[in-house]
């Protein structure tokens, strides 16, 4: 069984590439940077969008990394049901990009918070049949966050 | 012709503004104790060219919603004006 083939996505700005490449490393996956101004992501399995300061959070964080030339191809493959995963950074890009519902607002209480956050797994089995994590196993991960409150339109919420 | 448009853009009423929160801080701290809000927003100056003014207001209308502004969160109250004040580039020519 060949390896899955990640996608790890590229902005001005992104920090946490390296981290996502060198753990699909450890684990044995292929996965490959693009930069934002390709148009293709080729054939993969999943696509991550790290954290870090895409085009250095002006206007709003994600603004104008959601114009990106790679955009169009990551939305028709989350559209065709293709994993993305957003981090940090990626998730707001995400919002901005109406591929997620709401937005992401700083933090009322004016703290830089950094938790270690336990996760409910929705739909642990993953869209190759793998199961990533197992509801018996509720992942707990390190969260470091400046903005975290989201706010979205009444009909739908995401935490 | 060249225009100006100025784009005033502030987090929608009700919705958390820690930036004002702590300014308004600041300012009480100051001795500005009667303060009792500051809102935060973003002011944004934007030169561009057009024909006329309904297209120059389209066009600032198009930018508010395509980028500037994030509707979830945000408003944008803007004014446009003919620039009549010699570019940057033609003051340098």
């Amino acid at each position: 069984m060949s390896p899955p083939r990640i996608a790890v996505v590229v902005f001005p700005g992104t920090w946490s590439d390296r981290d996502f490449l060198d753990v699909a490393q450890l684990v044995g996956w292929d996965a490959r940077a693009i930069w934002h101004t390709e148009l293709e992501l080729g054939s993969v399995d999943a696509v991550v969008l790290p954290g870090g300061f895409a085009h250095g959070d002006y206007l709003r964080t994600g603004a104008i990394a959601c114009f990106s030339p790679i955009m169009p191809a990551i939305e028709s493959f989350a559209a065709s049901g293709g994993p993305v995963l957003g981090s940090c950074n990626g998730f707001q890009v995400l919002c901005e990009a109406g591929m997620l519902p709401g937005a992401l607002l700083r933090n009322d209480h004016l703290e830089f918070r950094c938790d270690w956050q336990w996760l409910r797994v929705e739909a642990p089995a993953s869209r190759t049949g793998r199961a990533a994590i197992t509801p018996m196993e509720p992942p707990c991960l390190s969260s470091r966050r400046r903005s975290a409150s989201s706010c979205a339109t009444p009909r739908r919420m995401v935490a | 012709m060249r225009w100006i448009a100025e784009v005033h853009v502030q987090l929608r009423p009700g919705i958390a503004d820690p930036e004002g929160l702590t300014i308004a801080g600041g300012l009480r701290a100051l001795g500005f104790a009667s303060v009792s809000e500051v809102r935060s927003g973003k002011l944004l100056r934007v030169s561009f060219e057009a024909d006329e003014v309904d297209q120059a207001r389209g066009q600032v209308e198009a930018m508010c919603r395509r980028l500037l502004a994030n509707p979830v969160m945000e408003t944008a109250t803007w004014e446009v004006r003919a620039d009549d004040e010699p570019s940057e580039e033609a003051r340098l020519a």
